[in-house]
């Protein structure tokens, strides 16, 4: 641990020293948010816990070159008794150079096609689900190129710990090839998940149109190295949104994935935790065979949304629930109030309410 | 359905992605003379422009409350690409390719493909919908016009064109009332309906700029939701360059990843 913080200091050091002699100096502008939330848990047990916590997001907007791009995003946070946390979200450098770049640190590594979890993805990402996005940041090195017309190539290797060992290094890659009114990916990663077991994954990814219906899907196959075990995956997903009211002024949004092992031995906690970014409070339900995801939204006018999300594996008929309502309170300050309700296979229900603010600046 | 398309493709989209412009072409033809359609038409024809850059605001108010969106957009033949500045929004990107629309996630640093009925999905939380920075269809290809009077508004004096959707035309509002200035060719005032005759939305030019080549244009306007007390949203136009030098690639997925 502590040899890692002298090689992120070093980084540091190293990314500031770049930026002063790559060029003149010119205005660093800030922006972030800061979040303040308060939470109550009633779980089955009848034990109800609290939880307070602040957490602030700082981005420095870096003066840029034609060929140079430095990115520092640093995040913090104090929790309940006073426990604090610093960390730098992303942390890195852009070399650009004609139709490529290379980006070599701290950075978010993300290959959406318009899923809530894309199986596929480098990391383990959630889009959009209650509203909320998740995007791990990866430690490793990015090359990008483009093929022309949109399409392009992307490789990443990861190192999981800056003192770690050879064999532990990540690596992925992903050809987007997107069209007239679709796009199409294709995918292979290669990473250590925990236990030191590495897992190979590789598949296709689409998004496109059905008529006034969004769709999209995954079909790939997962491998864990030097093992037997290997699985099938399938990803079905569908967005649609209609109107209510006398005058059509409510749109309602409906966005469904269903996510299965076809064989049923492996199961989507064999990717949880890469770059740690499992969902929040959603990890126990990510164990099973298979999953469906729903999300239900609309606008109640130019500021509010109200909005279900839904988790639930069919094996065990555990079932999420989380009801959400956002309120842009304008002056860059926003209101959520989230709730939660978890029923296990046992009928066993805990349940949890939230309340915070977030400010933007 | 062209959800939410009509008022905002005439007036206010003409701001986010500068699809459409207002020139004046001059006052020498016979104007007493002109049809509704001819009106119509000459607005339409003064209302594309080849190449734009624009900094613009968009204030979305109901009562006391009020959120301000900031871009900056550039359009050209068709291709448009925006940027939100605002701290909400920073860095978010819009990019519209022929009919083709992506949108980047700064975060994530990533493009997603908004397709089929997302299209008509407000943007950014704004009454103004993805479909309305794609639609392109002519007025006159969507409404029958009439003139029904010719009024002084604000001073300026102005064709009154009545519009009744075409049979078979899947249009938002099924009626509109359109203001058009007489000289500048810049509709004024309008006023949608729905198909029960309840006015629905009002939009309002509230201030017009000439620019160097003696175009016209409106830099301010309000539109005001009739279904929904003291509710409103403006667009202002700070900066706007026409023709402007574009970089190469700025219309490209490649030129936001």
């Amino acid at each position: 641990m502590k040899r890692t913080q002298q090689l992120l200091g070093l980084g540091l050091i190293i990314f500031l020293a770049i930026l002063v002699v790559s060029g003149p100096a010119e205005a660093v502008d800030i922006g972030g948010e800061i979040n303040v939330n308060a939470g109550l848990i009633y779980p089955s047990t009848g034990d109800i816990s609290t939880s307070i916590s602040a957490e602030a997001e700082l981005e420095l907007y870096l003066p840029t070159s034609e060929t140079l791009e430095p990115r520092l995003v640093v995040q913090g946070g104090i929790r309940n008794q006073g426990q604090t946390d610093f960390s730098f979200k992303y942390l890195y450098l852009r070399s650009r150079l004609n139709s490529s770049h290379l980006t070599l640190g701290r950075q978010p590594v993300s290959w959406s096609y318009g899923a809530i979890i894309n199986p596929l993805d480098f990391g383990f990402g959630i889009e959009g689900l209650a509203d909320r996005s998740i995007t791990p940041g990866i430690d490793g090195a990015r090359y990008y190129h483009s093929l022309g017309s949109g399409r392009s190539f992307q490789a990443v290797i990861s190192w999981p710990d800056l003192t770690g060992e050879f064999t532990d290094l990540g690596y992925g890659a992903r050809l987007r090839l997107p069209g007239q009114g679709y796009d199409f990916s294709l995918n292979a990663v290669s990473q250590e998940i925990a236990g030191g077991r590495r897992l190979h994954r590789a598949g296709m990814t689409y998004s496109g149109d059905l008529g006034p219906i969004g769709v999209y899907g995954t079909a790939g196959y997962y491998n864990l190295h030097e093992s037997s075990l290997d699985d099938w995956i399938i990803q079905l997903g569908m967005d649609y949104s209609w109107f209510l009211g006398e005058f059509d002024q409510r749109r309602v949004n409906i966005q469904g994935e269903y996510f299965r092992f076809i064989k049923g031995d492996m199961n989507l906690g064999y990717v949880l935790g890469l770059a740690g970014g499992g969902a929040p409070g959603t990890q126990f339900m990510l164990a099973g065979q298979d999953l469906f995801i729903a999300n239900l939204s609309t606008s109640l006018d130019s500021f509010t949304n109200i909005g279900l999300a839904l988790l639930k594996e069919s094996s065990g008929w555990n079932v999420v629930a989380v009801p959400y309502y956002t309120s842009d309170l304008g002056g860059g300050l926003e209101f959520r109030l989230e709730g939660s309700l978890y029923r296990d296979q046992a009928d066993n229900i805990s349940t949890g309410v939230s309340a915070g603010m977030i400010y933007y600046f | 359905m062209l959800e939410n398309s009509a008022l905002k493709r005439t007036v206010l989209l003409s701001l986010v992605f500068l699809l459409i412009g207002v020139g004046f072409i001059g006052t020498s033809l016979q104007a007493q003379d002109l049809t509704a359609e001819e009106i119509v038409n000459r607005r339409d024809d003064n209302e594309y422009i080849l190449s734009a850059r624009m900094e613009a605001e968009m204030i979305i108010q109901k009562g006391e409350r009020r959120t301000v969106k900031e871009m900056i957009s550039y359009s050209q033949e068709g291709n448009a690409l925006t940027e939100f500045t605002n701290p909400r929004d920073r860095g978010t990107k819009y990019l519209k390719q022929g009919e083709e629309l992506w949108m980047y996630f700064p975060d994530a640093e990533d493009l997603v493909r908004i397709s089929g009925h997302m299209l008509r999905q407000g943007m950014m939380g704004s009454d103004f919908s993805y479909q309305d920075m794609l639609e392109s269809e002519q007025l006159t290809d969507l409404y029958s016009f009439e003139r029904v009077d010719e009024e002084e508004l604000n001073g300026r004096p102005t064709y009154v064109i009545e519009g009744t959707a075409k049979e078979g035309k899947e249009v938002a509002y099924q009626q509109r009332k359109i203001w058009v200035d007489q000289e500048r060719f810049i509709g004024l005032r309008e006023e949608l309906y729905a198909r029960n005759g309840r006015l629905l939305k009002v939009a309002r030019v509230t201030e017009v700029e000439e620019f160097d080549d003696d175009r016209w244009y409106p830099v301010e306007m309000v539109m005001e939701d009739q279904l929904m007390e003291n509710s409103s949203t403006t667009f202002r136009i700070q900066e706007l360059e026409f023709n402007p030098e574009i970089p190469e690639g700025t219309f490209s997925l490649e030129g936001l990843q």
